[in-house]
């Protein structure tokens, strides 16, 4: 179990973080490999949050925010939208396969989708295997350390 | 300020719903040895008096100065134990919150993969907790306002509740009426009371209270803000009537030529194109139904208009939206009526004589099709009636839970076939659930009427005879469990009573970021201890649309719903967030990023010193700046990104 | 004192050794009584599914008797709210109650039988293929795309023989690419293991996974619908096969217009479906549909079709089960037929056949109904009209 792969999600406050809470609350089973962060909303994430969570031993990056047009903060969710695709790329510059990190819309009421994504990524990410890092340049090293 | 933080951990059994997972000794173990931390404790329920207290006497005891809870979800308990800490002389930000609960403790099967998780959770808690820095919270006014959603029995009660103490309330009902699904009953368990004599009275009270907007054929479309200072759109469908003019008179009803089925008679009579719901109906206004109207259709007709002395019918009328500031939010959506494919077992839609529940209550009702005289498709009256309950409920293959009225309505049915026609009746149930204050009376008359209560689920309904006496019938048939018989009774009419059914679109929880639950109930924020708050804060429930019930219940649950508004009133203000942005002016750049991204143009350019400032009063704290600012000027309090790197390094850390 | 005190006690072991045996879900009955009311039963006899389960599930006494009854049409399965699969919990007494040897008389002959010969008949072995060598069945090659797998009805039993040509010949008409999985293969095992035989079950299963792991032909059809339900639903997914009825490749061979028929000569038809290719695999429009494009027929449907079909009787057993007269359920659905005016009463499945014309013979209504099957009519048609 212990080398399972680890998993950082960065959920926002108001629908995410509701509907990883409703997962709990229905007693929803899901993957202790998914461990939660929580941020005010989706549009706060940054490039180097998901660096740094790589670098620190994760294998794999989930983001949630509410669904398009439900940001409590109006775009924020649109905004992080537009980050996660530069980060894909970033990853790529890396040598890192895109599809460690995922973007998804999880709403409060959304407590079983939550659990199944947590479980359907999971496996995602047991499959491309533990992370290696190919060409880790030192500039962005030091910019995620 | 900036002393040597020494943090009190405390973990949280939560009874057995932590600790009957989670080792808690051994998570409160392996805290003692973080840096910063001075003691850590496992504590059976950290959110009692006791619990608190102790974080209370640590404080003080131990000169803590940061507080960490691994206990239930943030979004339970943050504000108990802030409070703790605040009357401790802590300040409310130097607390932080791991959630081993909903997160991890029932969600996870395997103990030790649990304990591992809670472990990791607690230490991204207490290291980023180290960090933290002491916020000021502001106050912001509470607006008086308050608005409600439905206008079913539990919408109306909340409604004049809360206008009764004097402050206003818009009431948005999306039908041309008030009333819900309680204005179509005849009588209503288990006193009997006619539902009219007692409705009514308080339609009327909400449709000329002063402190009332009655807002209906409107919808809620937009809602914006937080607890306190809601703004929320609304949206009127066009009536085609100029209801400031409209007398109320009915000519243009009398002429309108169109008639179409009733939605209110359940489809059992007609209406015209123009028309009020209901006799009683408030507003007592007329509207026109553009797919009906002969006008809208072929271009040509304009009937009413001509009759309409007051000239209020207005074809050229467009949906508008009007725009409202509430501090609260009541929620009154009520239910749907189930009318799924279980029905089809049973003939429905297949045999005239076979209804359901809500077109029996408009047979009985004396201002329904029938004027209150309960007859067959044929006209005749029934010489027996079976009432079948549990269609579509207790059952898996369509709605699991119980609706908990059925039960109770089918009693009552059962009295009123008796009392109007004096018909047997053979009323088949699974399991009679009739608790509540005088209801087993009620169940225990109906049984001396003489009804006679079948034990079994029905089957099947059937035309089929196998013999004379079922020749021309309705056969049903079931197992009587008790006696080990199956049967076959035949009867004249058959009534379905199927449960209630939550709304298919759950739009207004998804405006008002609430959550449903499985079947599409809203969820209250605590099921025994905040029946009717919801997880965001200043939105109340408030009868069908938290789960099935019957009126008591409704009425009860709408007077504490407008408790809660108005209590929040009473109060005029709530913290505003402190997690506002802050940008360092040493560090800006002067990009103005920043200031072309905050959705509430809360951060302005200061041309003087060339660098982008925060208005912290218009800020909400959604950190999109942060998050843009390529110097790392703009910063998120609370949520700074040494705190998110601390937290990352915690989860993993385990 | 003790005398005068009757009372029952729960039997928990015996409640527990049905649990054991796959009985779990009847822990969850709340006896509403939903599967007493649809069970076809109900119309013919006293037999009461709830009362087996509560009974069953204290280990009370009683429940034995009902056991053999039930014929696993999956009626009750359908509606049971709390979606308990009824018929498992027959077949989980069924199996403990044979284990301690109280399997009834009338199932030893055809275990006897599978075991010994591979058919219930007790028809010696080699006479398996002895039907598709007198009508040039083509033996499964190499080559072939589909594998015909036939019922022992088809290959053991005169009347089903004809149902068995009449697939060959079809599917010799349209070209299909086939061979006739014959000695290497054996019973399917599905009658068999609705009695709770699962071992005998389990050697038969492994015959024809063996037979059927190595042909190359990726499709198998079957004529009996219990071949169909035994591989889809009660062989592991290994063989990596698809596996399809024969109303569903007619179907299909319709459509693409590889079949044409002509002429069906004019008659009324009611369909009859066979619990295991309607309720249990829900190929309810397929034969339908074949009935449908023959020309001069019509079709017309019986008081209870689709899910809410009457089964013929012979399901979990049945076939071999002597019922008195006035207890047979095939009579009560050829009763059915009747009323509706048909004079064909068509079905899809060896055993149905054979359990309606046995109803036929004993309410003396061979004037006036006929039991065909949808491969036979639609061979007629094609017989009489050519293929393209
Ligand atoms: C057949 C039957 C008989 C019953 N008999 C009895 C009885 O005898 N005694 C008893 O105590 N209980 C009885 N009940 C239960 C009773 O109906 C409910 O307790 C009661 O109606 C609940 O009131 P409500 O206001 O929550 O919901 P509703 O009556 O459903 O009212 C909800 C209102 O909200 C409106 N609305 C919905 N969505 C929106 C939206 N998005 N925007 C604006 N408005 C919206 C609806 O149009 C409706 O007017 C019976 C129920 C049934 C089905
Ligand atoms: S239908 Fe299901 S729940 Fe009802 S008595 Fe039968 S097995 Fe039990
Ligand atoms: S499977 Fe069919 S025969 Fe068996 S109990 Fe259920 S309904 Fe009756
Ligand atoms: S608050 Fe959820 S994405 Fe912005």
């Amino acid at each position: 179990m212990t080398n399972d792969p680890k998993i950082v999600a960065f959920l926002c406050h108001w629908c995410s973080y509701t509907g990883a809470d409703l997962a709990g609350t229905s007693r929803i089973k899901y993957t202790p490999a998914v461990r939660i962060v929580r941020v005010m909303c989706s549009g706060r994430i940054e490039p180097s949050f998901v660096l740094k969570a790589l670098k620190e031993g994760a294998d794999g990056v989930l983001i949630c925010g509410c669904h398009p047009g439900d940001c409590h903060y109006q775009e924020g969710n649109y905004k992080a939208l537009r980050r996660f695709h530069m980060l894909k790329e970033m990853l790529g510059q890396f040598g890192l396969e895109g599809d460690r990190v995922r973007l998804e819309w999880v709403s409060a009421s959304e407590g079983d989708r939550f659990a199944k994504l947590a479980d359907s990524f999971t496996e995602e990410i047991r499959r491309l295997g533990p992370l290696a890092w190919k060409r880790v340049g030192n500039e962005s090293e030091r910019r995620v350390a | 300020m900036s002393h040597e933080p020494r943090i009190g951990v405390y973990v949280c059994h939560c009874g057995v719903n932590i600790a009957g997972v989670v080792d808690v000794k051994r998570v409160a173990a392996e805290m003692a040895s973080e840096a910063g931390v001075v003691l850590s404790r496992e504590y059976k329920f950290m959110c009692s008096t006791p619990g608190q207290e102790m974080i209370i006497d640590d404080i003080q005891s131990h000169g803590l100065n940061r507080v960490v809870v691994a206990a239930c979800s943030p979004r339970m308990h943050e504000g108990t134990f802030q409070g703790a800490c605040r009357k401790a002389g802590v300040n409310a930000y130097f607390f932080q919150m791991a959630n081993i609960r909903e997160h991890d403790s029932w969600v996870t099967l395997d103990k030790e993969e649990a304990t591992r998780k809670a472990i990791a959770l607690t230490r991204a808690a207490v290291r980023r907790v180290r960090n933290h820095e002491p916020l000021e919270t502001r106050q912001v006014e509470v607006r008086k306002e308050v608005l409600v959603i439905g206008g079913g029995i539990a919408g109306i009660e909340a409604a004049l509740t809360v206008a009764e103490s004097g402050n206003h309330v818009y009431l948005v009902e999306r039908e041309p009426t008030i009333g819900g699904h309680m204005a179509r009953f005849d009588k209503t368990f288990p006193t009997l009371d006619c539902s009219a004599c007692i409705l009514t009275p308080k339609m009327n009270a909400v449709g000329s209270h002063p402190n009332i907007t009655l807002m209906t054929s409107c919808e809620v479309e937009e809602v914006k803000g937080f607890v306190g200072n809601f703004d929320v759109k609304v949206k009127r469908k066009a009536r085609y009537v100029d209801h400031d003019k409209c007398t109320g008179c009915g000519a243009c009803v009398e002429k309108c030529p169109v008639k179409v089925p009733s939605e209110f008679d359940e489809g059992l009579s007609k209406r015209k194109a123009i028309y009020t719901p209901f006799p009683q109906a408030v507003p007592n206004k007329p509207v026109i139904d553009r797919a009906a109207c002969t006008y809208f259709r072929t271009g040509k007709c304009r009937l009413c208009e001509r009759f309409c002395e007051p000239k209020a019918i207005a074809f050229e009328q467009q949906e508008s939206t009007q725009e409202i500031q509430v501090g609260a939010i009541i929620v009154a959506t009520g239910f749907e009526f189930y009318r799924g494919e279980a029905l089809s077992w049973y003939g429905h839609g297949r045999y005239p004589n076979v209804i359901t529940a809500l077109e029996f209550e408009r047979l009985n009702n004396a201002s329904g099709p029938t004027e209150g005289v309960l007859r067959m498709a044929d006209g005749r009256v029934p010489q027996s009636v079976a009432i079948l309950h549990c269609i579509g409920s207790r059952d898996k293959n369509y709605q699991e839970y119980c609706s908990r009225v059925c039960c109770m309505y089918s009693l009552k049915f059962a009295h009123l076939v008796k009392e109007k026609t004096g018909a047997e009746v053979f009323e088949f149930y699974i399991d009679m659930r009739s608790p509540g204050k005088g209801y087993e009376e009620f169940h225990d008359r109906i049984r001396e009427e003489g009804a006679h209560l079948i034990r079994g689920k029905v089957g099947e309904v059937t035309d089929l005879a196998v013999n004379p006496e079922e020749q021309g019938r309705l056969i049903v048939v079931a197992e009587d469990t008790l006696a080990g018989s199956r049967l076959r009774v035949p009867v004249d009419m058959v009534v379905l009573s199927p449960g209630l059914s939550a709304h298919r679109d759950s739009k207004v929880a998804q405006l008002l970021k609430c959550a449903v639950d499985k079947n599409g109930f809203f969820i209250e924020k605590h099921p025994k201890l905040a029946p009717v708050d919801t997880a965001t804060d200043g939105v109340f429930l408030a009868g069908c649309c938290q789960g099935p019930k019957d009126i008591p219940d409704t009425v009860a649950q709408s007077q504490a719903a407008a408790a809660k508004a108005l209590a929040l009133a009473t109060r005029g203000v709530v913290e505003a967030e402190g997690r506002t942005a802050c940008i360092d002016p040493e560090v800006c750049a002067g990009c103005k990023l920043c200031v072309s991204l905050c959705p509430y143009k809360a951060i302005s350019f200061d041309t003087a010193k060339e660098i982008s400032v925060v208005n912290e009063v218009l800020c909400k704290g959604c950190g999109t700046c942060a998050a843009a600012c390529p110097s790392g000027a703009a910063q998120a309090r609370h949520f700074k990104d040494v705190h998110i790197f601390n937290e990352i390094e915690g989860v993993l850390a385990l | 004192m003790a005398e005068f005190m009757r009372c029952t006690s729960p039997m928990l072991e015996v409640a527990q050794a049905l649990l054991e045996a796959g009985g779990e879900e009847l822990k969850t009955c709340y006896q509403c009584g939903t599967c007493t009311s649809v069970c076809p039963w109900g119309n013919l006899i006293e037999f009461s599914p709830r009362r087996f389960i509560e009974t069953a599930r204290l280990g009370l006494e009683g429940f034995e008797e009902a056991t053999w009854t039930c014929v696993q049409c999956r009626m009750c399965q359908d509606r049971c709210p709390q979606q308990i699969d009824i018929p498992q919990i027959f077949r989980a007494v069924r199996g403990v109650l044979s284990e301690g040897g109280s399997t009834p008389p009338a199932l030893r002959v055809p275990l006897a039988g599978l075991r010994g010969e591979g058919n219930p008949w007790v028809e010696p072995r080699e006479k398996k293929t002895a039907w598709a060598t007198k009508n040039d069945v083509p033996a499964l090659a190499p080559e072939h795309e589909v594998v015909l797998f036939a019922c022992c009805a088809n290959e053991y039993e005169a009347r089903n023989q004809r149902d068995g040509v009449a697939v060959a010949g079809l599917m010799k008409a349209a070209g299909v690419s086939f061979g006739y999985l014959g000695k290497e293969g054996t019973c399917c095992g599905d009658l068999i293991a609705t009695t709770g035989a699962e071992s005998l079950f389990s050697l038969l299963r492994k015959t024809n996974l063996n037979a059927l792991g190595g042909v190359s032909a990726r499709t198998t059809v079957t004529i009996s619908p219990h071949c169909l339900n035994a591989f889809r639903n009660r062989y592991p997914a290994v063989l990596g096969m698809t596996f399809r009825h024969v109303t569903e490749l007619w179907d299909e061979l319709l459509r693409e217009g590889v079949l044409k028929p002509s002429r069906g000569g004019a008659a009324r038809v009611t369909y009859h479906d066979p619990c295991y290719l309607g309720r249990h695999n829900g190929v309810y429009e397929a034969p339908r549909n074949v009935l449908k494009a023959i020309p001069g027929i019509e079709l017309v449907e019986m008081a209870h079709h689709h899910e809410r079909s009457i089964c013929c009787g012979g399901g979990g057993g049945g076939a071999w089960m002597e019922r008195p007269k006035g207890e047979r359920l095939g009579d009560l659905r050829v009763m059915e037929a009747v009323s509706t005016g048909a004079d064909t009463l068509v079905t899809a499945c060896p055993y149905c056949v054979q359990m309606l014309e046995a109803s036929v013979l004993g309410l003396n209504l061979e004037g006036k109904i006929k039991v065909r099957t949808v491969s036979e009519l639609l061979s007629d048609s094609i017989a009489q009209g050519g293929v393209e």
